[in-house]
């Protein structure tokens, strides 16, 4: 479906869009490419000029016949008058001639504005951010799920200028890339020889950054999922560069050191924009000093400002607190441009906000979950060796849940001095790419004791030949969890994961009590999408536009780019008082927008 | 709490202030200072700029503005090459000036061609003697 633009509309007024039908009834559906645009910015041969009230009709056309010129159309406009230049002559020389002319109050080429259809990417109607019409999206799970017409970031009339940002390597530091996703393949970044997967993975410190999570791979698809192919959905970038960073791990967690190496990556490599939908905790120098690093290299740095529904001047949250001048933090709005429940906030902290709730995108592949709750008609299912374990259902908080449990009596009780009770079960994941462990736990183990989880991808005992996931003493002073493990190594049909409780003579304990265990998997494939919410949606919709401003003017700086996203934006109640600008993005104001100029100086002679 | 640093950086920087004297025509040595108000004259003011980055600032339809206080504005188009032009001369009589520059681009905020004008460049003052 095309769309006619505001541009067309008042393009109309000026009589600028002569050739605009054939161009649009010859390419359906399509948006111009950047050759299209270069090739063709006005029409040859032409200009447009107005004249001063006092010049009369016989000064207008005296001028214009001095020079060989004729009248084209006269624009309904007073004044105003689209001028068929002589033959071999530039429109540069009759602008040059008409601007020195004093019957001549203005001249300017005869632009040729193209049609900003909307893409044709079948699941366009579900993106909100870019088009909002109201539009329920039919996957979304965040309330409210019907949004205000127009609650966007104005993106089609862009599009009409500028789609392809694949000049401007954008880094994704986040759990990888799928980027064998089919909306993705094609714009992924080429990292040559050195890097043929288009990133770095510093979780294994290998060269590939496959996603084994999601979350990356669902932020690269809203800076960059191709656009106009039929397919899937569209980024902001309809063509991008995306540089693929792994620094998180298939829990979606990191670290410092691989955070921070996983930025100076992407600066050393090229890059010009970093996204980074994470937050952690305190301030961190080292991390800091990457933000830094990027400054100086001249890179943008796009944040998310968290999801704790907290205000982040009160508690700080990172990078988003982070000072540097090349960092925008960026909160979630929902359909209606109120500041999303979870959204974190900070009228000095936090910079703009984008569209972060119901987000329709790329995704790794299939997840699954495998749930097990211990029993079988109340009896335990588990294998048992040497005694202690015993499945209970036990009522937390007053709803009945299943739980491991050891001794029997837990939470009552105390468990066996110089025992080694085993209990273990074999889960078939075969086919999965990655896999992760999650239960919840209560337990007190004296010291000297051991509470061990395990696992065994060839199936059986896993405490026999098998791999310590996690293990010891200690006292959790009530239920915590999830706690997630890494289990993507025990793939394969026979993975067997087990606890065991191993004492020594002397004082006894509580012992433990473990339930909600799933092991969560994922099988990547290159179809699939996924809709989620979060700031992490809404940061890459501002690198995204950091990375159009970038190729729209190759020379802009990053305080240059920084300048347009947040004087570009649309000032929203939501926002007033809780950002530093009160604005949620814009892409078409913000590709307009000019920087005051600078340096100015005076020679008197 | 006395004084702050930051509003003497900022008063300094608003009034930044050139003043070249031995303009053309005075002749060389010292001459006895006038008894009566210095004689109004014409100098030659060249105002130059730094470049700004946006595309659509240095191509077709695009440039700037220069406003001297009390003076028609000066208008600096793009016509070719990489950037629209950076300087401009023009000729002030004795006095003090305020000078602003604004940069221009033929896109406006709804995607046409209506232009975009930036907010004005940090103000410079100019003593003509």
């Amino acid at each position: 479906m095309k769309t006619p633009s505001r541009s067309i509309a008042i393009g109309a007024l000026v009589g600028a869009v002569l050739t605009l039908a054939p161009q649009v009834s010859a390419v359906p559906f399509a948006l111009p490419t950047l050759a299209d645009a270069d090739a063709a910015k006005y029409v040859p041969g032409e200009v447009i000029v107005k004249f001063k009230p006092a010049a009369s009709m016989q000064q207008r056309a005296a001028t214009m016949a001095a020079r060989g010129h004729s009248v084209l159309a006269n624009l309904e406009q007073p004044g105003w008058a689209q001028v068929k230049v002589g033959a071999g002559q530039t429109v540069e020389t009759a602008l040059t001639a008409y601007r020195n002319d004093p019957n001549v109050e203005y001249v300017q080429p005869n632009y040729i504005y193209h049609a900003t259809a909307a893409p044709n990417d079948p699941q366009y109607a579900q993106l909100w951010a870019f088009k909002n019409t109201g539009q329920t999206v039919t996957t979304g799970t965040y309330a409210p799920n019907a949004g205000t017409s127009g609650d966007d970031i104005n993106i089609e009339p862009a599009w009409g200028h500028i789609a392809d940002c694949s000049s401007v390597a954008v880094a994704v530091v986040d759990s990888g890339v799928n980027y064998n996703q089919q909306d993705l393949a094609a714009n992924m970044w080429n990292g040559g020889v050195s890097f043929p997967n288009h990133g770095y993975d510093f979780v294994d410190n290998d060269n590939n950054p496959i996603d084994l999570h999601g979350h990356g791979t669902h932020v690269a698809g809203i800076i960059g999922a191709v656009g106009n192919n039929g397919t899937g959905t569209t980024g902001v970038c309809q063509k991008a560069s995306i540089m693929a960073v792994r620094v998180l791990d298939a829990k979606g967690s990191g670290t410092t050191a691989t955070i921070a190496q996983g930025v100076n990556f992407a600066v050393t490599h090229g890059a010009m924009v970093i996204n980074m939908s994470l937050v952690g905790g305190g301030f961190d120098p080292i991390f800091s000093a990457a933000i830094t690093t990027a400054q100086y290299s001249d890179v943008v740095v796009i944040v998310a400002a968290g999801n704790e529904n907290s205000n982040n001047d009160i508690t700080a949250a990172y990078p988003c607190n982070f000072t540097q001048p090349n960092l925008v933090c960026v909160a979630a709005l929902d359909q209606n441009y109120a500041l999303a429940s979870f959204s974190n906030w900070g009228a000095t902290s936090v910079d703009v906000g984008a569209p972060g709730t119901n987000t329709v995108s790329t995704w790794a592949g299939t997840n699954a979950t495998i749930s097990d709750n211990f029993n079988t008609g109340g009896v335990l299912n588990w294998t048992t060796s040497g005694g202690g374990w015993a499945y209970s259902p036990l009522t937390f908080s007053g709803s009945p849940v299943d739980v491991l449990v050891n001794p029997g009596t837990f939470p009552s009780g105390l468990y066996a001095n110089s025992a080694d009770n085993r209990v273990y079960k074999s889960f078939n994941l075969s086919g999965n790419n990655a896999a992760t462990l999650r239960f919840f736990t209560q337990f007190s183990i004296q010291p000297g004791d051991s509470l061990n989880l395990n696992y065994r991808s060839s199936g059986g005992d896993p405490f026999a030949g098998g791999v310590l996931l996690n293990g010891g003493s200690g006292t959790t002073g009530g239920v915590i969890g999830p706690l997630s493990f890494d289990l993507s190594p025990c793939i394969s049909a026979t993975c067997s994961v087990g606890f065991q409780l191993l004492t020594d003579a002397s004082v006894t304990g509580q012992g433990a009590g473990i339930h909600g265990f799933s092991i969560d998997t994922l099988a990547l494939n290159p179809t699939t999408y996924r809709t989620t919410s979060g700031t992490s949606m809404a940061s890459p919709e501002v690198a995204g536009l950091a990375a159009m401003l970038r190729a729209f003017n190759p020379q802009y700086t990053y305080a240059d780019t920084v300048n347009a996203i947040k004087n570009g934006g649309r000032s929203i109640a939501a926002l007033a008082g809780n950002t530093t600008t009160g604005k949620a993005i814009d892409v078409m104001s913000s590709l307009a927008y000019i920087n005051p100029p600078t340096g100015l100086t005076a020679t008197v002679q | 709490m006395g004084f702050r640093l930051r509003p003497y950086r900022l008063v300094f920087a608003s009034l930044f202030v050139v003043v070249l004297f031995g303009c053309g025509g005075g002749g060389g040595g010292s001459s006895p200072a006038p008894a009566s108000p210095p004689p109004v004259m014409n100098h030659a003011v060249t105002l130059a700029w730094t470049p700004n980055h946006e595309t659509g600032v240095n191509s077709l339809g695009g440039g700037y503005h220069v406003a001297i206080s009390g003076q028609p504005t000066i208008d600096v188009p793009y016509a070719s090459g990489p950037t629209a032009p950076t300087t401009t001369d023009t000729t002030l009589q004795t006095g003090i000036y305020t000078v602003t520059v604004r940069a221009f681009a033929a896109l406006d905020a709804q995607g046409g061609s209506a232009g975009s004008l930036s907010a004005p460049s940090q103000s410079l003052t100019v003593v003509v003697p």
